[in-house]
């Protein structure tokens, strides 16, 4: 297929873009006019500048494509003035949505979230038929989650909108999800909250989108899921793997609190910093669910999800290339701390500054 | 230019000796992006792991003329 993928330098996006590479597809991708292209570069697919806040950018480099893969979207940063963020995220799909209909693009597929799916109607995990959470309304990302959805569902263009959960993997450049992976590993997690959580293979997340471009049914929702459990299990995983002590646990609103209050601080000194802890993050942990995937397999035959040892392996080795987490036991140091050779780890590092960027 | 970009609110002038992170208030993020702009501006190839001893403003500009060379 002759494919684009919009936002072709973030976590998803370069993950899809890589993989419709190696299946042989005539892919590009696209990128700001200011980002980081470091990683992308690498992957030998062409990257066209296009902007969501530029139409006629989009439409030039959709033109041609018969599949865009909406890889991209608004990303509430700031949880302070949620209308504001809505807005801007109807906007920006709509955009997305107008420039595939100039351009003639035979089908969109949406990289939603699994932040639109409520909690189970009857027994443990939850599916694309169970609604949103009233609750997860007050949360700025779940609602701006949502309202990208009702845009491109409510839209007459042929669409598939698949639903992710936590996504660990190669290519993580912002840690998303990842993120309580790598200040984890760092030993800089001083505490966290526990839920429930799926977790799901980058890799699998790509396999996904190439799936529904060729088999989804028109207007379908897919939850994309790989393996449920708590936080607490995660990070136990990695606390074994990176021989560091488990934080504490702290109360869901505690740490709302918290975040809010960080982000408060960062929007006042308008200096461009970021929180230490994200509200997004907090949000997502408190109001996650176990979830089932028997849509995608029936319908999309994807397969049995990649396990999560094999994830965490490949996530952890990206990490460690990169210096993102420390390449040996004896390389874990502070921001303050004696940095004796070139293999220690970042002290500021945006996973101690920012929580996900997803 | 690229930094002031990224720190808006820096004021005054930035030298060859100023730290990116603790003067500039550059974080790893920030850096890559920094990184990422002047590499393609000089159109030169880099792996994102040699990046990590770069601390200083000088450093991006010995880092560049030596991959330049």
């Amino acid at each position: 297929m002759k494919a684009l993928v919009v936002g072709g330098t973030g976590f998803v996006g370069m993950n899809v873009a890589r993989s419709l590479a190696r299946a042989g597809h005539d892919v590009h991708a696209t990128r700001k006019e200011h980002t980081n292209t470091l990683f992308a570069r690498k992957l030998g697919v062409p990257l066209v500048r296009a902007d969501l806040d530029n139409e006629a950018s989009l439409v030039e480099a959709m033109r041609g494509r018969e599949v865009v893969f909406m890889c991209a979207g608004h990303y509430p940063r700031w949880s302070l003035d949620p209308e504001r963020e809505v807005d801007l995220a109807r906007g920006r799909i709509r955009r997305a949505l107008d420039a595939a209909r100039r351009a003639r693009v035979q089908r969109f597929v949406l990289t939603s979230s699994i932040a639109t799916v409520g909690p189970p109607r009857a027994g443990e995990r939850s599916d694309e038929d169970d609604p949103i959470d009233p609750r997860a309304l007050r949360s700025v990302y779940h609602r701006v989650k949502l309202a990208i959805e009702e845009e491109v569902l409510g839209d007459a263009l042929d669409a598939v909108v698949l639903l992710p959960t936590a996504i660990v993997g190669e290519l993580d450049v912002k840690a998303g999800t990842g993120f309580l992976i790598v200040a984890l590993a760092n030993n800089k997690l001083p505490f966290f909250v526990d839920g429930k959580v799926n977790v799901v293979d980058a890799d699998d997340v790509a396999r996904a989108h190439i799936l529904a471009a060729e088999r989804g049914r028109s207007h379908a929702r897919y939850v994309v899921a790989g393996h449920d459990m708590t936080v607490r299990q995660l990070l136990e995983r990695v606390a074994e793997r990176a021989s560091v002590p488990m934080p504490a646990a702290v109360p869901g609103w505690l740490a709302a609190f918290a975040a809010t209050f960080a982000e408060m601080r960062c929007a006042a000194a308008r200096d461009g910093g970021r929180p230490f802890l994200s509200r997004e993050l907090v949000d997502v942990v408190r109001l996650g669910q176990w979830v089932r995937g028997d849509l995608a397999a029936r319908e999309l035959g994807l397969p049995e999800p990649i396990p999560f040892e094999v994830t965490l392996h490949k996530a952890w080795s990206w990490y460690r290339r990169h210096r993102y987490i420390p390449s040996a036991e004896g390389d874990r140091h502070g921001p303050d701390s004696p940095r004796p050779n070139s293999t220690r780890p970042r002290g500021d590092h945006p996973a101690f500054a920012a929580g996900p960027h997803g | 230019m690229i930094i002031r970009r990224l720190r808006p609110d820096l004021t005054g002038k930035i030298g060859d000796g100023d730290r990116l992170r603790d003067d500039l208030g550059l974080d790893s993020l920030h850096s890559m992006e920094l990184f990422s702009e002047v590499t393609e501006k000089y159109e030169v190839d880099i792996e994102v792991e040699h990046l990590q001893d770069v601390r200083t403003v000088g450093d991006v500009v010995s880092f560049l003329e030596t991959v330049l060379v």
